[in-house]
């Protein structure tokens, strides 16, 4: 996708692609009055531009489409399509054309609607040859800019994919054949093995499984950052991510002893803008740290409310609670809190980071409220997508 | 450990099912070889999708696949995935499992609703390396029951 003008969103339709630049030389006229094509075409001729006019918006437009050119000159004032409308309906098919409007008479409101329909610059007529060809040779400079800058980005995204997939092939494979090799070993030895052996084993599998578990988070984080993650205009059900998150927290509540609850009616939904599989990851996180930071016959209860346009979910715990002033840093990246009742829980030390940069993204907030021995309570709102978003919950 | 018989397969000299590993580390093939052989099932393996398309091609087909994603290329696991689930629709071929497995974690879910959506056939099993032992086994066991 080209973006031709800071007044242009990002957002469009992906255009042609980019010619090379610094070959790019097209210029197109449109304006009723053939004195002012004439001049044009003489001058931008003469110093290697190649030009074509027409004395209609429509002709003007259909030859854009069929050949594009890199800036458009338009007469603001003309009958039947005037400027502004071609501004708007060249601007519909071609992100990254530059359009100058020719005009007797600047106002600022006129000018201001030029802008916003995707106009560059003005060229005030009359107007003498040289202020033509600084015009002409500050759209062509502007029009590489943006090509570069887009060539650019484009560069970055793919350095971003491809450092993804290598890290995740390259850097995980051969952590992911270590431990097996490791587990594979324990499961079929027939002979018991030494107690130090079996010690030293397990350790490393531990040891292994915690980096494997920081290059996923790590991961998981360059996704978001790279806004790859799912469709932005996708929705997704808080109340059904919220249902699966605690069933899927089951097996690992059992064994530390901690009941998990939904708080949700079955026929209960709160639909909201995101990526089901981003949310299931933050529901996912948030119960996964209720009950990995409580005791023996702790508690944890979610929660899915609607307040006015916003889903909220709710993950409350009577775990260990957060010491105060911990607070501040607990989205914080890599941050961990420090206890001796923490002490060896393992963690990366990236998941509430994650949780916030996906709840962010999605236009929502992430809050902590905790009483140190008490308990905790996160609390996600995000932006309910359509009018009857949440029914009977 | 647990060394029970798999249950006999009908394409083993010896009675046992027949599992081919299709991937390219061989630190990968090496530890699941011997998992699935303390298991008492053969083992074969092709080194990449193409090897694993050239042995399916010659030999009477396995019980059981596990096939990598990445491989040669980025989705020669999904193509000997293809080949196989079309290819075994023929009555003779049988009915071949295919267990895929791969670093790359993402939802099994999702995935496989992207390839449904461009016209993939999904696996019969999805699982991250390295490999949750007790439920790979689990499910080579109960994918070997439904295919006998």
């Amino acid at each position: 996708m080209v973006t031709g003008d800071p007044m242009q969103t990002t957002d469009g339709p992906s255009v042609t692609p980019l010619a090379e630049p610094r070959e790019a030389k097209r210029i197109l006229v449109i304006d009723d009055d053939e004195v002012t094509l004439l001049m044009c075409r003489r001058i931008l001729e003469k110093i290697g531009y190649e030009v074509e006019t027409f004395d209609n918006g429509v002709q003007g437009i259909q030859r854009l489409r069929e050949a594009p050119a890199q800036v458009l000159l338009v007469d603001l004032k003309m009958p039947q399509m005037d400027g502004l409308q071609v501004t708007e309906q060249v601007r519909a098919f071609d992100p990254s054309i530059i359009i100058v409007l020719i005009t007797g008479y600047a106002t600022i409101p006129a000018a201001v609607d030029a802008m916003k329909a995707g106009a560059y610059d003005f060229l005030p007529k009359p107007f003498t040859p040289e202020e033509l060809r600084i015009t002409v040779g500050r759209c062509f400079e502007r029009w590489f800019l943006a090509a570069e800058s887009e060539k650019l980005r484009r560069q970055k995204e793919e350095l971003q994919r491809t450092f993804a997939t290598f890290v995740s092939h390259q850097l995980k494979a051969p952590l992911g054949a270590v431990k097996q090799y490791l587990d594979v070993l324990l499961h079929t030895s027939s002979h018991p093995l030494p107690e130090t052996a079996l010690a030293w084993i397990t350790r490393s599998q531990e040891r292994l499984a915690e980096m494997l578990a920081i290059i996923e988070d790590w991961l998981t984080l360059a996704r978001i950052e790279s806004e790859r993650l799912g469709d932005k205009d996708a929705t997704a059900d808080l109340c059904a991510i919220a249902r699966k998150a605690v069933d899927a927290a089951q097996e690992q509540a059992q064994p530390a002893q901690v009941s998990v609850d939904a708080q949700i009616a079955p026929d209960a939904a709160a639909w909201v803008r995101g990526d089901a599989v981003a949310l299931g990851n933050v529901a996912a996180n948030l119960v996964g740290n209720a009950i990995k930071y409580n005791r023996p016959g702790g508690r944890v209860r979610v929660d899915v409310t609607r307040e006015r346009d916003m889903a909220i979910l709710t993950v409350s715990d009577t775990g260990l609670g957060i010491p105060q002033d911990c607070l501040p840093q607990l989205f914080t990246e890599f941050f961990r809190v420090k206890t001796d009742e923490t002490h060896g829980i393992p963690g990366t030390g990236l998941g509430l980071a994650i949780c916030k940069k996906i709840v962010e993204g999605l236009g929502g907030t992430i809050r902590v409220s905790s009483t140190l021995g008490a308990g905790s309570t996160f609390t996600v709102h995000l932006p309910a997508a359509g009018e009857s978003a949440l029914r009977g919950a | 450990m647990a060394q029970e018989q798999a249950r006999p397969g009908q394409n083993s000299a010896r009675g046992r099912s027949k599992i081919l590993i299709v991937d390219d580390d061989d630190d990968f093939c090496a530890s699941t070889t011997a998992l699935l052989e303390a298991e008492g099932y053969v083992v074969a393996r092709a080194k990449s999708g193409k090897e694993a398309l050239a042995r399916l091609s010659q030999e009477a087909p396995p019980d059981l696949i596990v096939l990598d994603i990445m491989m040669e290329h980025i989705w020669a696991g999904y193509e000997v995935n293809q080949a196989i689930k079309f290819g075994s629709r023929s009555p003779q071929a049988g009915r071949v499992s295919i267990v895929m497995v791969s670093s790359v974690t993402i939802d099994p879910a999702e995935r496989f609703r992207w390839a449904g959506e461009v016209g993939m056939v999904t696996p019969d099993e999805y699982f991250t390396k390295p490999l949750d032992i007790p439920r790979f086994l689990g499910t080579v066991k109960s994918l070997l029951r439904q295919s006998s």
